[in-house]
């Protein structure tokens, strides 16, 4: 099925191109490099349906902060929008993970009358009338994250998802020999981006004899996945390996085995330079699966594509191949601490100012 | 009265200059910053987006003026929106406001007949009832029953249906407060507890009549809040203990009990919601908006210095 979709993603570019007849791809700006984020339909944007001359405002909802990803991703954003001397402004507003406050925010930039508008839902049935209202006000809206086909967006961006929680799982599986008791650490309880990954690890693990042993929302969190993670090692409970939703937590219990004198087991990481640096030290055992921060500048370049009066293709996924012992070196940056995350869009003098140890 | 005696807080009302004077200046603040403040549409925004609040909060006063606090109410809420989408919507309605009074008679009988310290008890609701929405509804979603979504959707003599609903609980608290035998024994109780007991109060009686009527405010909330999303969430009121609070300390409301007002809390409600939808529509950096808030409390708590009621 991945095949067919790819050659039909590589016929709709070939025919373009040959419309075109100048060998730019104008319809389907690369968002990111290919690999980091590809179509995943060969469904289409109407060409000029949404052009507006500049400068202008766009808008952008975001659920909360809280962690070094989240920072990145928002400075990246930030970042890619100043460089366009036709983006007038860009209002980011968070929603300290509160859904009502997501909701208000997404009313008050429609309020504003922004050109165009950004949304990561935290849960898209919340957010879905304001959307709905957004577009019937003729505002595109680029999504970011799953939205299983809910919201009416213009063009949806996703990465992560059950895709992330599977890679852990299949490759947790793969260690275990299909046996064994994991401890499970999820994110933020009721947020549908952290389901999802429970519901591809547990997909994962599927047809084989692996036990859930205990299983705790670490809030991906750096300070919280630590206490949890200390109660565990406390209790004596059993553990041959670890699965990780992502974030700082993988380095939170790393620290911790290594505080109780425990022997690492395998666990899950993410591309965080910490989590690569703890690894690199410890010879620990692990996969990491691509977060890249790099989706923040990838909607703002869907945007401007958008408002430019450019064709977009409806949907995008990013699914790179998980950092693994063999790969992990290559992604790593001894120069930069621990809040750096792969891959950026950022240029190196701004990695460098931003993150430099 | 001096420019500073108009500064503090005035008999048992709690109103003052800066309680009332915030929401104003804010108002003509953001309306000089930013022209699209002033458009039908963003005012009517903010009318929906501070009902659900100014509900919960009028409940926390009550609970507040008889000298407790209750930090389960965001979690009622979010046990209410769950509920609505999960039982048969015939009964949903019943089923909500049953749980609300259940987990009042629950936290007032642990705080006012089992001595538990107001904040440990609400805490531990709190908590539980959290942990619960959760299990009934892990993940975001449901429908909400027609007609409630109707209640919240629809608009009469031009104005919206967030107007009436603030409208109705405002008169209901206000009756409560200053038309009622219970208005004035709750000041009472709040007040002094001995000696309202000394003349006749069942002091018991009345807080735990309290956090019933303040978890029934939050249910209201919830039924609210869901119906103007369409759907349910059981985070949806994780924010609202500490707002609720927040409005009410900005309203004049003093925590220690027997001082307050309904003209309070709006105005306390009403500063929080005009923060929120300025800084969005200005633009403010979402590193600066939390602590902009805090240093808001903090400066209209220290010009509201606390007055002895009833000592």
């Amino acid at each position: 099925m991945k095949k067919i979709l790819t050659l039909l993603n590589v016929a709709a570019i070939s025919a373009v191109l040959t419309l075109n007849g100048t060998g730019q791809v104008s319809f389907a700006k690369d968002l990111l490099e290919k690999g980091l984020l590809d179509p995943t339909t060969t469904e289409m944007t109407k060409a000029g349906a949404h052009k507006k001359s500049g400068p202008w405002t766009i808008g952008m909802s975001f659920p909360g902060l809280g962690n070094t990803w989240i920072v990145q991703m928002v400075h990246e954003t930030k970042y890619t929008a100043a460089l366009n001397p036709k983006i007038k402004d860009f209002i980011f507003t968070e929603a300290g993970w509160q859904p009502a406050k997501q909701v208000a925010d997404i009313e008050d930039l429609i309020a504003r009358k922004v050109d165009a508008l950004i949304v990561t839902p935290m849960a898209p049935p919340t957010v879905k009338k304001q959307v709905e209202a957004a577009v019937a006000a003729g505002i595109p809206v680029i999504t970011y994250g799953s939205t299983d086909g809910l919201l009416p967006s213009t063009v949806e961006i996703n990465l992560g998802g059950k895709k992330f929680g599977k890679a852990g799982g299949l490759w947790l599986k793969e260690k275990l020999n299909g046996k064994g008791t994991i401890w499970v650490f999820r994110g933020i309880a009721g947020v549908t981006e952290e389901t999802l990954r429970y519901e591809g690890l547990l997909e994962g693990l599927e047809g084989s004899d692996i036990v859930i042993g205990a299983e705790v929302f670490g809030d991906w969190n750096y300070t919280k996945g630590k206490q949890l993670c200390e109660n565990l090692v406390l209790s004596g409970q059993p553990v041959d390996a670890i699965w990780f939703s992502g974030a700082d937590m993988t380095r939170a219990c790393i620290d911790v085995f290594n505080d109780t004198g425990k022997p690492l087991v395998p666990m899950t990481g993410e591309g965080n330079n910490g989590f690569l640096r703890i690894w690199t030290e410890n010879q620990l055992d692990s996969v990491a699966p691509i977060y890249t921060p790099g989706i923040g500048p990838a909607l703002v370049r869907a945007t401007v594509a958008l408002l430019e009066g450019e064709q977009l293709y409806k949907s995008y996924y990013s699914d790179p191949a998980a950092i693994s012992n063999a790969t992990r070196d290559k992604f790593y940056r001894k120069d930069l601490n621990d809040a750096f995350w792969v891959t950026s869009t950022l240029p190196e003098d701004e990695i460098q100012k931003m993150f430099k140890k | 009265m001096s420019s500073i005696g108009l500064l503090h807080s005035p008999g048992r009302s709690g109103l003052s200059l800066v309680a009332l004077g915030l929401p104003v200046l804010l108002f003509v603040i953001i309306s000089l910053i930013s022209p699209s403040f002033l458009s039908v549409q963003n005012l009517s925004n903010v009318n929906a987006q501070i009902t659900a609040l100014l509900i919960i909060a009028l409940g926390q006063m009550i609970v507040a003026i008889s000298g407790g606090i209750d930090l389960s109410v965001g979690s009622v809420l979010s046990l209410t929106s769950t509920l609505l989408v999960s039982v048969d919507p015939t009964l949903s309605i019943p089923t909500v406001l049953l749980v609300g009074v259940c987990v009042g008679l629950v936290n007032g009988v642990g705080v006012a007949i089992f001595t538990v310290h107001p904040l440990v008890m609400t805490l531990a609701s709190m908590t539980f009832l959290q942990g619960l929405a959760l299990l009934i509804l892990p993940v975001p979603g449901g429908s909400i029953p027609g007609f409630l979504e109707a209640l919240v959707d629809f608009s009469f003599l031009g104005l919206p249906a967030a107007f009436y609903w603030c409208l109705t609980f405002v008169l209901l608290a206000a009756f409560l407060l200053r038309a009622t035998k219970f208005g004035m024994r709750l000041f009472a109780v709040g007040a002094n507890a001995q000696n309202a007991a000394r003349n006749g109060v069942n002091v018991t009686f009345y807080k735990i009549l309290s956090y019933v009527l303040c978890s029934t405010s939050a249910v209201m909330a919830g039924m609210y809040l869901s119906a103007r999303v369409a759907s349910a969430d059981a985070t949806m009121g994780a924010s609202f203990a500490l707002e609720s609070v927040t409005a009410v300390a900005l309203g004049g409301v003093q925590l220690a009990g027997g001082v307050g007002s309904v003209p309070g809390v709006i105005a306390g409600t009403i500063t929080l919601g005009l923060m929120t939808n300025g800084m969005n529509l200005i633009g403010v950096s979402p590193f600066v908006r939390a602590s902009a808030t805090g240093v808001l409390l903090l400066i209209a708590i220290s010009l509201q210095p606390r007055k002895a009621i009833g000592a």
